[in-house]
């Protein structure tokens, strides 16, 4: 019984650390915000709890993704964003520049890219999808 | 972000300067404190003003917008000198001016002004920031220096328009605004632009307003950004609308009217010194800053001395100033360049829309229950304003340099640890993490076994993996978007 409560308080310790050095204490009273949209995965009263309702429709094979698409999708990016996924993606540089340049840490730097990332998808889907019913 | 900006500020400093000597001579406005008189001098009464006030507030929210997406499309720098031939033709009408209608008149091409530089100068110093230092971590030290600067030519028109109205006429303050705001022009021609808004391509007027419109609409982070630059403008309006009534329930006398207003006037430039200093990703901050506005406008309905009143409202008036510049940044951030001043102006409208209503019932319920009652409808907008703060700086996601919100990531982590296998809505968490290898390999096995087992999250990857493959088939120039584009 005692070792089980030392456990447990020790536990909490550990957790309440790990979520006080980086979050406000009250953001565990939202929910969070997901890189992918969540409506777009089951509930928990669907069978297949969070998979996908619809799966990410494929590209058309061959079909090229245009610079001009991208360019775009790149523009609509909040400035912060873009600046991450230029470094990251367009010059390759490492984790470790983005940390000098932003003062991000590098699992900051990976968030916000991931994130970037599926917008810049997102945002060609959409374009790809449209130029496929129209051709 | 620091390291990077700090070896430049000498010449972001030099580039803002002419915009800041714009922005001073644009704002002293000479007849402003002397226009009530002037006004009843030519013959408003009680009802007229009420008739100009509603002119002038149809003409500011229907223009906004428009102007807004004109600065997008066009220039800001000549916005802002739109703007400036607007007040030059509005003091020239409104000096001239003998009859009520005449005057009105002048009061609504006053709000094409009003329209034309609210949302333009904050969206030229951010793009300006980015341009010059690659970030926008000191965007909010520049618009504090700007709004300083705006603020002390505020103080000083009052004042000295006071005295030359005492000396000449009150029609003479009028005309002589006009060189002065004609010298603002130059110095908004000596200004060079930033062009981050027309790095972007050329797109058509429609689809612009359509995306302007769409990004307030569909985009839950801006929506709920631009409802607390809403919420935070609307209850410093309140404030300086509405303020003075609380000194006249108290019989103040006349004398302390003047101070009592460049006080709060000057709690504009302070905050905008003030916010430099500030951190207000920290939730400390926060919470010390709601706490004393809450306090400060509970303190309105309860007080009955002149000094508590008076102190009471200078601290809502810096509180919200602050809390009016922070989230006027994060709104910055939520929107890329091109339709910068597009969407800085619907947070402009929302205001108005919103004030409407707001001074109705307020000014309803002043008249019922005394204006100490109506105070808890400040009350009542400051918790609005506190949760919009308190929410958006926590999904605020944009970079801070500081913190980063709490991302699902940690959640979705937790989620994959604690049982078998990984599910699509952690997938998709996890993919910077794959790519760059910073998966355990408990992680990474769980991760690849999923993928191999789902369609879906297949597709996903590869998508990903192929527009990263185009990304890097992109110069800096490209992705940064080249100026030749632009024409």
């Amino acid at each position: 019984m005692k070792i089980s409560i030392a456990r447990m308080i020790a536990n909490l310790i550990a957790r309440g650390r790990a979520l006080g050095s980086r979050f406000a204490w009250w953001s565990r009273w939202f929910p969070h915000a997901t890189t992918v949209d969540a409506d777009r995965f089951q509930g928990d009263d669907d069978s297949y709890p969070d998979h996908w309702k619809e799966f990410p429709r494929p590209w058309p094979a061959g079909h090229a993704v245009e610079p001009k698409a991208l360019k775009a999708a790149l523009a609509a990016l909040p400035d912060p964003w873009r600046l991450v996924v230029i470094l990251r993606d367009v010059n390759g540089q490492s984790p470790a520049d983005v940390s000098a340049v932003t003062g991000l840490t590098e699992e900051q730097q990976r968030d916000v890219l991931n994130r970037a990332r599926e917008q810049l998808r997102e945002n060609l889907d959409r374009t790809l999808q449209r130029d496929k019913g129209r051709s | 972000m620091i390291t990077s900006s700090a070896a430049t500020p000498h010449t972001l400093a030099r580039r803002l300067l002419p915009l800041q000597i714009g922005v001073a001579l644009q704002g002293l406005i000479l007849w402003v404190p002397i226009e009530k008189l002037f006004m009843t001098q030519i013959g408003f009464d009680a009802a007229s003003v009420g008739v100009m006030a509603a002119a002038y507030a149809a003409v500011v929210p229907l223009l906004e917008v428009p102007s807004g997406i004109l600065a997008d499309r066009w220039s800001r720098s000549w916005v802002m000198i739109l703007g400036c031939v607007a007040l030059m033709i509005s003091s020239l009408l409104g000096g001239m001016s003998h009859s009520v209608i005449a005057y009105v008149i002048a009061a609504m091409i006053l709000g094409i002004y009003f329209a034309f530089s609210s949302g333009t100068v904050d969206s030229i110093v951010y793009d300006t920031v980015v341009e010059e230092t690659g970030s926008n971590a000191l965007y909010e030290k520049w618009i504090g220096r700007t709004r300083a600067v705006e603020s002390a030519a505020f103080v000083l028109s009052s004042l000295a328009g006071g005295v030359l109205a005492q000396y000449t006429s009150a029609r003479f303050t009028y005309f002589v605004t006009i060189p002065l705001v004609g010298l603002a022009i130059i110095a908004f021609l000596r200004f060079h632009e930033p062009r981050l808004h027309q790095a972007a391509e050329r797109v058509t007027l429609r689809s612009h307003i359509a995306l302007t419109f769409r990004t307030m609409i569909t985009s839950r982070t801006v929506l709920r950004v631009l409802f607390l630059v809403a919420a935070a403008g609307l209850l410093t309006q309140a404030v300086f609308e509405f303020g003075p009534l609380w000194l006249v329930e108290q019989g103040a006398p006349a004398v302390l009217y003047g101070p009592y207003w460049a006080v709060l006037v000057s709690t504009f430039g302070i905050a905008g010194l003030l916010i430099a200093k500030l951190n207000l990703e920290r939730r400390l901050m926060l919470a010390v800053l709601i706490i004393l506005s809450l306090t400060a406008s509970l303190l309105l309905t309860w007080t009955r001395s002149l000094t508590v009143l008076v102190a009471a409202q200078v601290v809502l008036g810096l509180v919200l100033a602050i809390i009016g510049i922070h989230a006027g940044r994060l709104m910055h951030d939520a929107v890329p360049s091109s339709i910068r001043a597009g969407v800085s102006s619907g947070a402009g409208t929302m205001t108005w829309v919103l004030f409407l209503p707001f001074s109705l019932v307020f000014g309803w319920a002043a008249q019922e229950n005394g204006v100490h009652w109506s105070g808890f409808m400040l009350a009542g907008a400051v918790v609005v304003v506190g949760v919009l703060l308190v929410v958006s700086v926590r999904a605020s996601r944009g970079v801070a340099p500081v913190e980063v919100a709490a991302t699902a990531k940690e959640a979705a982590l937790e989620v994959a640890e604690s049982g078998d296998e990984v599910a699509c809505k952690q997938f998709v968490e996890l993919v910077a993490d794959y790519l760059d290898d910073a998966l355990s390999p408990e992680m990474r096995t769980k991760f690849e076994q999923h993928l191999a087992g789902c369609d879906g999250c297949s597709t996903y990857l590869s998508q990903t993996q192929q527009m990263i493959a185009e990304l890097r088939g992109l110069s800096v120039r490209d992705a940064q978007s080249t100026p030749e584009q632009t024409h």
